[in-house]
């Protein structure tokens, strides 16, 4: 009995010293990991994660007219406010102006009603002449201040927490009643440009498959000393730098480049007649294939390797023929392959800027370039966040697939 | 792999067309990059073959582009060329130059830090004892996946608030930020190829850890640390989205004046820098190449 | 080298009622020989010849082996027969037809990988139904098929399975229904025990075997595994060098080997090298070692006067402290070492200054009579002794 109850003591005191050590193992692998973990976090998880924000809460305008956020809050959003809101948004302009915030107001209203920041100067411009009742004195300045619209603009502007970027991103809009509704066709603009990234990005994953499935199958059964050699072929583009392949594709496929002449030389096609091939979405689609094309040939080509020949001669061993044998014996095994390839290049697809920013003209442009805008030009930010969001969301989502599909310790380069 | 002699004519025609395209698409990986070589030499503002160059003519050929290149922003333009003085303006002066120096200095920071960083982590990652392996490793990686511009307007919106735009810390960072999973991948594939045992043997014949790691472990990831490094640079030195919304003019770098160059009006000039980075990624190329033959030696894996 | 032991009991499991039938089977002759090489060379980089010359006879319903050491051509030969390399030279018949220019799947030949080469990505079942799709079978009878397949090889619960799911001997049982499934009338087999433990590798031998015993498919065979070679086969053909240096039953492979290297390369060997002094009469010859004496041996070939020659003995053939008789030849040796072996001691002596030569006795349980350092004498039977022409078939 006694020596039982030692045993069991003993268990305990290994079981404890094998866990100590083991704390002390994870400790320091994490040890290792944690610097670049924390930098990682702290310059980028945490400004996405600021972004994120970014496109739900804008407290700016509250921040600036608390009277007018306040005497909107209880508004049904319908119609024109009533006297109170008037009183406070005149108030509050009073004190914007001292602050000198009107120019900084006038842009944050135009950027969710444009047009709004000249009526917003003008009661910058005439504040101090504002005497009550003040709702007169607003429309006798400017007769919109009795249209709903520029309202409904600073109801949605005086909210901190709000869901109108997502709203806009959406190519969605608020109607008269308050109800969430589809913009009409012609006014809608994101939604068709995450359909035409979204479009591109999948002709370009297929025509990636299709030039690199048998570039990474030629390569794979060469012998290695001729595939190395032909592998620079794919590695050159590969390390050279992005600006300078798009840089190429302009020069060739430009009105005046080489391709156009070319054809013109040979007579395909005549001297007036030359090929619009680049600013539109047929550049951004030749230019994106030739650069994404790398990515699709070397994960193939890696999974490709990795397929022994016994495989296709014991199906041609047991009676199927070449195209048999590679249908219904290679293919399915090069599936983790193409999954990744074709998973990796939409990925990148979706997020490119550089080149059609540079290549795509009007038709071949992207929701990156739309977002640069957003930040840069009509400094929308929250939109911006929202487009962003959205995007980040799509491409976590194929990431995830990616991450069960190629394990990443498996993500290969070069 | 040979036609078989029992091949069939289709089967034949199949091989040979298969072949036909695999070069073809292989040309078309290659000829856009190399065929601006040849037009940065043009002596004439175009961007196609003129007549002259077609026929070889020495006329149609011309460095003036080059020249170009070296001059633009230079203080005093009528200095002889290649004189010291000439060579001072250019070094100090030159708008090209300038941003090469920036380019330098920027990715050599971004290597230095995402190299140490990533391959610490890498270390760490390899390790049996690693907690939530996989979840860490596809967050360290997702800056590759994460699009450039999301990163980059991020980055800007925070770093705004920090003062660190305009500034060359913060692209450092950014660029850090990038580089730093290549590092990761390519040193966790060069550890799943270390024999531990060879750590054990290390100990029986009475190695500390630091000799361990100094003379085992870091002989045989080096060529991964190196290719990660490598990887790092070209990424931080091909990098234009986020220099485009964190430097200001002062932190251009190539890519970034190339860009305007671009958007604004595109001259054979963009051709020659162009083509100078072309010869730059044929170095990179051959030196990863190297790094992998050693790598194979090493490993004892011989090329077949 | 394993155990002479094993080698002993490979060479008693062939039946002597099994025998005389096999060397019936055995006597291919031109018109039953269902597979023939003939002068077939090949070189895969147009300057080194992995298989020079060979010319071979495969008899219908026997199970031939291809035994030699690793990069010798057993495998570029069975892939030559397989369709998957073409021969530089020569030419390959199945039933007396021509096959150099038929592809791999117009053959008809059965073949079990080294690695199995099972489909990964298809179930145990799936992978038996390939060829009988690929032959646009019916399904009734294809599952007809499949499942008298997987019972042949005793696997009939684990059709779902993926190949990973089982065992290396499940997965070669696998492989072997496979290559049988479609009934080939010849099956080639690349070391298809290679990959399994030692007591997993005797019963697979055991079982391809009696397969062939039942089915009566013509089997070849290659492995680099003597002993399996000796146990399965009714006729071994030892390549070495691209060439084949020998090709006969299994006990005439091991009682008289045609080439030093046969004797070498077949069950354990002792060596000596001499010089010829007299060819003698009926087939025995005079030897003079280095040291000056003369030992009697069966001499194998033509040896040429005054030739080198090296000389091969069975450890179990040579006698500690012989009777003096004429057909013995006795040296004086020197006891190296003791090595113990369980049943049998093994005594390794150095002698004429040659390389040292082994003696097995049996363990009669008084272990001391042989001690380090003693000065014994030794001998053999001069048929026990065969005498090679050396440099000969290297
Ligand atoms: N595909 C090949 N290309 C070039 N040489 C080969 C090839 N296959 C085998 N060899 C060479 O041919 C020789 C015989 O090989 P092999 O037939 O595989 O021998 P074995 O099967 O007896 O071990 C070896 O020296 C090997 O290096
Ligand atoms: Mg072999």
């Amino acid at each position: 009995m006694t020596e039982a109850v030692l045993a069991a003591d003993d268990h305990a005191l290994l079981k404890t010293q094998l866990s100590s050590a083991l704390r002390r193992q994870k400790l320091s692998a994490f040890l290792l990991v944690a610097p670049l973990l924390i930098f990682v976090t702290a310059t980028f998880i945490y400004p996405i994660a600021g972004m994120l924000e970014r496109s739900t809460y804008s407290p700016e305008f509250a921040l600036e007219m608390p009277r007018t956020a306040a005497a909107l809050a209880p508004w049904d959003g319908t119609d024109v406010p009533g006297d109170e809101v008037f009183e406070a948004l005149a108030l509050d302009f009073k004190d914007s102006k001292t602050r000198q915030a009107t120019g900084r107001l006038a842009n944050l209203v135009n950027v969710e009603l444009p047009g709004a920041r000249g009526l917003i100067m003008k009661i910058g411009r005439g504040v101090d002449r504002l005497q009550p009742p003040y709702r007169e004195a607003l429309v006798a300045l400017d007769n919109d201040w009795s249209k709903p619209e520029i309202w409904q603009a600073l109801y949605g502007l005086s909210k901190a927490y709000t869901s109108r970027f997502y709203i806009a991103a959406l190519d969605l809009k608020i109607n008269r009643q308050g109800e969430i509704t589809t913009q009409p066709e012609d006014k809608r603009i994101f939604l068709p440009l995450f359909l035409r990234t979204f479009w591109i990005g999948a002709l370009v994953t297929l025509c990636c498959l299709l030039f690199g499935f048998p570039v990474a199958y030629w390569l794979s059964v060469l012998p290695m000393r001729y595939a190395n050699l032909l592998m620079i072929l794919v590695l050159l583009p590969f390390w050279t730098s992005l600006l300078v392949r798009t840089t190429a594709w302009i020069v060739l496929l430009q009105n005046q480049g080489v391709i156009n002449s070319l054809l013109v030389w040979t007579g395909a096609i005549s001297d007036s007649n030359r090929l619009s091939l680049i600013f539109n979405s047929v550049g951004t689609i030749i230019a994106m294939t030739h650069i994404l094309l790398p990515f699709m040939i070397l994960p193939l080509y890696s999974v490709m390797k990795t397929v022994p020949f016994s495989y296709m001669r014991a199906a041609r061993s047991l009676g199927a023929n070449q195209y048999t044998a590679f249908i219904r014996v290679y293919l399915p095994q090069t599936k983790p392959g193409v999954a990744a390839g074709c998973l990796l290049v939409f990925i990148l697809s979706l997020g490119y800027y550089i080149t059609p920013a540079l290549v795509g003209g009007e038709s071949g442009t992207l929701i990156s370039n739309m977002i640069a805008y957003q930040v840069q030009k009509s400094l929308n930010w929250g939109l911006a966040a929202a487009l962003s969001s959205l995007l980040l969301v799509g491409v976590l989502l194929l990431y995830w697939a990616y991450n069960r599909l190629a394990k990443v310790d498996g993500f290969k380069l070069g | 792999m040979s036609l078989p002699v029992y091949a069939r004519p289709w089967e034949r025609l199949w091989y040979y067309s298969l072949r036909a395209f695999c070069i073809i698409v292989l040309l078309f990986l290659v000829m856009p990059v190399l065929v601006i070589i040849p037009l940065s030499f043009n002596a004439e503002p175009y961007f196609t073959f003129t007549e002259g160059m077609l026929k070889l003519d020495p006329a149609a050929f011309s460095l003036r582009w080059y020249r170009d290149v070296l001059e633009n922003g230079m203080v005093n333009q009528d200095l002889p060329v290649a004189s010291w003085a000439w060579l001072s303006d250019v070094w100090q002066n030159s708008q090209w130059v300038h941003s090469a120096k920036n380019s330098f200095s920027i990715a050599i920071g971004a290597t230095l830090l995402s190299t140490l960083l990533g391959t610490l982590a890498a270390l760490g990652l390899s390790q049996e004892a690693m907690p939530a392996r996989r979840f860490i490793i596809a967050l360290l990686i997702s800056p590759i996946i994460v699009p450039v511009i999301v990163t980059s307007a991020s980055m800007f919106f925070l770093f705004a608030k920090l003062g660190l735009t305009n500034n060359y810390l913060g692209i450092v960072v950014a660029h850090t930020v990038f580089g730093a999973p290549f590092v990761v991948i390519t040193v966790t594939a060069a550890m799943a190829g270390f024999d531990r045992s060879l750590i054990r043997a290390g100990q029986m014949l009475g190695a500390g850890p630091l000799v361990i790691f100094l003379k085992i472990i870091m002989p045989l990831i080096l060529p991964g640390v190196i290719s990660g490094a490598l990887f790092a640079f070209g990424t931080s030195f091909d990098e234009v989205v986020a220099v485009i919304f964190l430097a200001d003019y002062e932190q251009r770098t190539i890519p970034r004046q190339m860009w305007a160059g671009i958007r604004e009006q595109i001259s054979p000039a963009i051709l020659a820098v162009a083509s100078i980075l072309v010869c730059f990624s044929i170095l990179l190329l051959m030196v990863m190449e190297v790094l992998r033959r050693r790598a194979e030696r090493i490993r004892g894996v011989t090329p077949a | 080298m394993p155990g002479s032991n094993e080698l002993e009991k490979a060479l008693n499991t062939v039946k002597p009622a099994n025998l005389k039938e096999r060397v019936q089977k055995t006597s291919a002759t031109l018109e039953d020989a269902i597979v023939r090489f003939v002068n077939v060379q090949k070189t895969y980089d147009s300057e080194r010849l992995v298989v020079r010359n060979l010319s071979l006879n495969i008899a219908r319903g026997e199970f031939l082996t291809l035994l030699g050491p690793s990069g010798s051509g057993k495998t570029t030969t069975l892939m030559m027969l397989a369709g998957f390399e073409p021969a530089t030279h020569g030419e390959i018949l199945l039933n007396g037809k021509s096959i150099n220019r038929v592809p791999p799947d117009k053959r008809g030949i059965g073949m079990v990988f080294q690695n199995y080469a099972l489909f990964p990505h298809m179930t145990v079942a799936e992978n038996l139904a390939f060829p009988l799709q690929v032959r646009s079978m019916s399904k009734v009878e294809i599952k007809k098929r499949v499942n008298a397949a997987l019972e042949m090889v005793e696997l009939e619960t684990l059709g779902n399975r993926r190949p990973a799911q089982l065992s290396g001997g499940q997965q070669q049982r696998v492989a072997v229904a496979r290559a049988l499934i479609f009934e080939p009338e010849l099956v080639l087999m690349d070391e298809p025990l290679g990959a399994l433990d030692k007591r997993l590798r005797e019963q697979m031998q055991y079982e391809i075997k009696s397969l062939h015993d039942r089915l009566g498919v013509t089997i070849v065979y290659v492995t680099h595994d003597q002993s399996e070679a000796l146990t399965m086969s009714d006729r071994v053909a030892v390549f070495n060098d691209g060439e084949i240096q020998q090709l006969s039953r299994p006990a005439d492979l091991y009682e008289k080997p045609a080439t030093a290297f046969v004797a070498d390369f077949i069950g354990e060997n002792n060596c000596l090298t001499g010089l010829l002094e007299d060819r003698g009469r009926n087939g025995i010859c005079a030897v003079r070692l280095p040291n000056g004496q003369v030992v009697k041996a069966s001499q194998v070939g033509e040896l040429g006067d005054g030739n080198e020659i090296v000389l091969s003995v069975r450890p179990e053939r040579v006698v500690l402290n012989p009777s003096r008789t004429a057909d013995m030849s006795t040296l004086e040796a020197t006891v190296d070492k003791l090595i113990y072996h369980g049943d049998h001691v093994r005594i390794r002596l150095t002698v004429a200054g040659q390389k040292p030569i082994v003696v097995k006795v049996a363990n009669d349980g008084q272990g001391g009579a042989v001690m380090k350092g003693d000065v014994k004498r030794v001998g053999w039977l001069a048929r026990d002794c065969r005498a090679f022409k050396r440099g000969a078939g290297r």
